[in-house]
């Protein structure tokens, strides 16, 4: 099987289902409430998110894992933002607002900066 | 519409009165920037404060001028036909209108439309106001909404810390039960600095100062300064968290905690909310790397002045002799006037002046009253009354030549000068203000009648460069005068009589309604009628009545006054009939013999003393012609002083 990728949270949610699997969706919810704070909405959207991925399936509200524990990887969702933010706000406004985001080299600037300021 | 305009206006002028406070919160930053930042921050509750507030207090120290700002507004906003504020005219038996402006018998004046009496460009803009209002607020609205879908999915870690995918830095939402959002995968270190951090602002309760700031900014979207104020605001914001954090953790936290700031700014940024790593990444590290406790010394000088800033941000200006007095249109037509005397000010009174075609014939205080002293304890210096100015109107539709004045439970008729009017107006205050600050001894504009006879009973309420009073039939003014005397001791402003002879000078001696004018202004019709007969660089006034002796001296002296005023006269002759039916007498006034006075003056003739107001007051007192006997001209009967009145 290839090498599945997911977000943190998607993660969380597997490892849920993992433990608990087969179990009944509502069972699930109830879960999901107490492990991670979960609204039941939330659940079941993540839920068939994950199963149109195929990761999960979901029949008679009985869900099982598709996908092996061994198979899957989390990993931070950086380009998360950029999907959900990005281009949302007018340019002008959000520099104005919030300033910019540091490029590389004043990143390094600044850090060593910080290092001088350790050692001095 | 009204109650939009009406607010759009006030956003103006609080816009107005908070630059200078913006102003000097800036320049206070500038001199605290190397202070702990928690206190420029307190700063800007100032600026906010004038944002919301349309009253503040008033007090010597205040910075912030509201006249100023007000009549700013009016002159930004209005046409510049702009017109004073106008009240329908009470009167028994008038069809009573709501927002008309002033009526006449018979006929309207041209009925002016609320448009236009909002100023020119004020729909339009209260329109596009609520456009951007709305747009802000839906924009924000919708950066909520997304802010929450994203953080549907965050994972609960202990108590109110979520850690949740795709954040760039740590944030804090929510306002009753706020929630530290951070991202997954937080190193311990990192941890640990972004908890203290957001825990100060849970602490604090930044989410409620932003909510404010972001309401502040949805309703001044327009205004630059406050935009401006709210970055920085913003970043005071963070930089005073940055520091409490240092304060708490220790000088050994330093490293990391700028090491976390760099990192999280590396990330692109996203909308509302508290975030850690916001804000101008490079100033808050070198912000933590210069930060150190704050000695009690600076702290106290820093404490010292931000009370300066507030104290004088939060006041409006108010001089200590100053006192402010407020008109304002009461429903039932009155004017009601309140005022809050100074200290110096020990009474009050209403001026009454009566014009009549353009001058001022007479000039008395109505109602008086005085302030208690302060040894005997009572120092009620705020008081509110309500001026009320009536004429009757008459079963024909004209109105009645009286003024029925009432204020503070005085109440006397006033006859006006002229028989019958046909038409009435009222002006409330003066250039187009209300509200007005006075020094000892200066009076403003309560309110003006204004009184026409002409056919169609057309008002006249503004003039180019000239006071209203004077270009209408008659008029009746009454000015409010605070005085440092008490108010036994006032006494009426003396009419200037050079003055309104000066302004009623006649360049020609063919403008006969202008002779007239100017000769009644000098009491010529008080002798008797006459006619005026112009001839070749002459006037003649032509009397039908005989004169007694007395009387032809005092015609002589006043034709040598029409001679020096009447530009191209070289010659006032005065003619009556003798008494015993007779023949006709005739005074010749020629320029010969008022010339050699003229000169005995330091003038080079007469012409030269009619061509300024001190050159007429000259040759006035040099003839001995005194004011009482110039202005009495047509004063009706029973025209007497009211007797001092006190209110109750």
């Amino acid at each position: 099987m290839e090498h599945i990728r997911l977000c943190d949270s998607e993660y969380r949610f597997m490892q849920v289902v993992w433990e608990a699997a087969p179990v009944n969706s509502g069972r699930l919810a109830a879960l999901c409430r107490e492990r991670l704070g979960w609204k039941k909405s939330t659940v079941y959207t993540v839920l068939k998110r994950l199963c149109d991925r195929g990761l999960l399936r979901n029949e008679n509200s009985i869900v099982t894992a598709l996908a092996e524990r061994e198979a899957v990887d989390a990993e931070a969702a950086e380009d998360f933002v950029d999907r959900t933010f990005g281009g949302s706000l007018p340019g002008f406004l959000a520099a104005f607002m919030k300033g910019r985001s540091l490029t590389e080299q004043e990143a390094e600037d600044l850090k060593r900066l910080i290092d001088a300021r350790q050692e001095g | 519409m009204a109650v939009l305009t009406g607010i759009v206006r006030q956003l103006l002028t609080m816009a107005l009165e908070a630059l200078p406070v913006m102003a000097a919160v800036l320049l206070a930053r500038l001199l605290l920037r190397k202070a702990p930042k928690k206190f420029s921050m307190v700063l800007w509750l100032a600026v906010a404060l004038r944002l919301i507030c349309p009253v503040l207090p008033e007090s010597p120290v205040g910075l912030v001028q509201t006249e100023r700002a007000e009549q700013a507004v009016s002159v930004l906003l209005e046409k510049p036909q702009a017109t004073a504020p106008r009240l329908p005219v009470p009167s028994a038996g008038a069809e009573e209108s709501g927002g008309a402006s002033g009526h006449s018998a018979g006929e309207r004046p041209p009925a002016e439309s609320a448009a236009a009496e909002d100023g020119g460009w004020l729909p339009v803009l209260s329109l596009l106001w609520l456009a951007g209002f709305a747009a802000m607020a839906g924009w924000m609205l919708l950066g909520w909404l997304r802010l929450r879908r994203l953080v549907s999915a965050a994972v609960r870690r202990e108590g109110d810390v979520w850690e949740c995918d795709g954040l760039p830095s740590p944030f804090v939402m929510g306002l009753l039960r706020p929630r530290i959002y951070v991202p997954f995968r937080l190193t311990d270190a990192q941890r640990t600095c972004v908890m203290a951090h957001e825990r100060y602002h849970i602490r604090r309760r930044d989410p409620w100062w932003k909510l404010l700031g972001c309401g502040l900014l949805a309703v001044y979207w327009w205004d630059p300064a406050v935009w401006l104020c709210w970055s920085l605001f913003c970043r005071d914001l963070e930089m005073s968290c940055d520091e409490a954090v240092l304060d708490q953790l220790g000088d050994q936290a330093r490293h990391g905690y700028s090491l976390s700031l760099v990192d999280f700014a590396q990330v692109r940024r996203f909308p509302a909310a508290l975030a850690f790593g916001e804000h101008d990444a490079a100033r808050r590290v070198k912000n933590v790397l210069r930060w150190k406790r704050a000695t009690p010394a600076v702290a106290a000088l820093a404490m010292a002045a931000v009370l300066l800033v507030m104290s004088v941000g939060v006041h409006n200006a108010r001089a200590g002799d100053e006192s402010v007095v407020t008109l304002a249109a009461a429903e039932d037509g009155g004017v009601e006037i309140s005022v809050r005397a100074s200290e110096q000010v020990r009474s009050w009174a209403l001026l009454e002046e009566v014009y009549q075609d353009g001058r001022l014939v007479s000039s008395a205080y109505r109602v008086f009253d005085g302030f208690a002293d302060q040894e005997d304890g009572v120092t009620e210096r705020s008081f509110r009354c309500t001026l009320r100015a009536e004429v009757p109107q008459l079963a024909d539709g004209g109105f009645a030549g009286e003024l029925a004045v009432s204020c503070a439970g005085a109440a006397q008729t006033l006859p006006l000068p002229h028989q019958r009017y046909t038409g009435v107006g009222v002006l409330v205050g003066e250039d187009d203000r209300t509200r007005f600050r006075l020094k000892p001894g200066e009076s403003v504009n309560v309110c003006t009648v204004l009184l026409s006879t002409g056919p169609d009973g057309a008002i006249t309420f503004s003039a180019e460069g000239v006071d209203p009073a004077q270009r209408n039939s008659a008029a009746v003014r009454y000015r409010l005068v605070l005085s440092e005397k008490s108010f036994v001791e006032l006494e009426a402003p003396p009419l200037d009589l050079a003055q309104t002879l000066y302004d009623l000078r006649v360049p020609s001696r063919k403008e006969m309604g202008a002779v007239r004018t100017l000769a009644d202004a000098l009491g010529m019709e008080r002798f008797g009628l006459y006619t005026i007969v112009e001839y070749e660089q002459a006037i003649e006034l032509a009397y039908f009545e005989p004169m007694e002796e007395w009387e032809e001296t005092l015609l002589w002296k006043r034709a040598m006054v029409l001679l020096a005023l009447i530009s191209d006269a070289d010659e006032v002759d005065i003619s009556f009939p003798a008494a015993d039916g007779g023949n006709r007498y005739t005074y010749y006034c020629g320029l010969e013999q008022p010339d050699g006075w003229a000169q005995a003056l330091d003038y080079e003739d007469l012409k030269e003393m009619g061509q300024s107001p001190q050159g007429v007051r000259e040759l006035l007192d040099y003839l001995d012609v005194e004011e009482a006997e110039g202005t009495g001209a047509e004063l009706p009967e029973g025209f007497l002083e009211y007797s001092d009145r006190t209110m109750p």
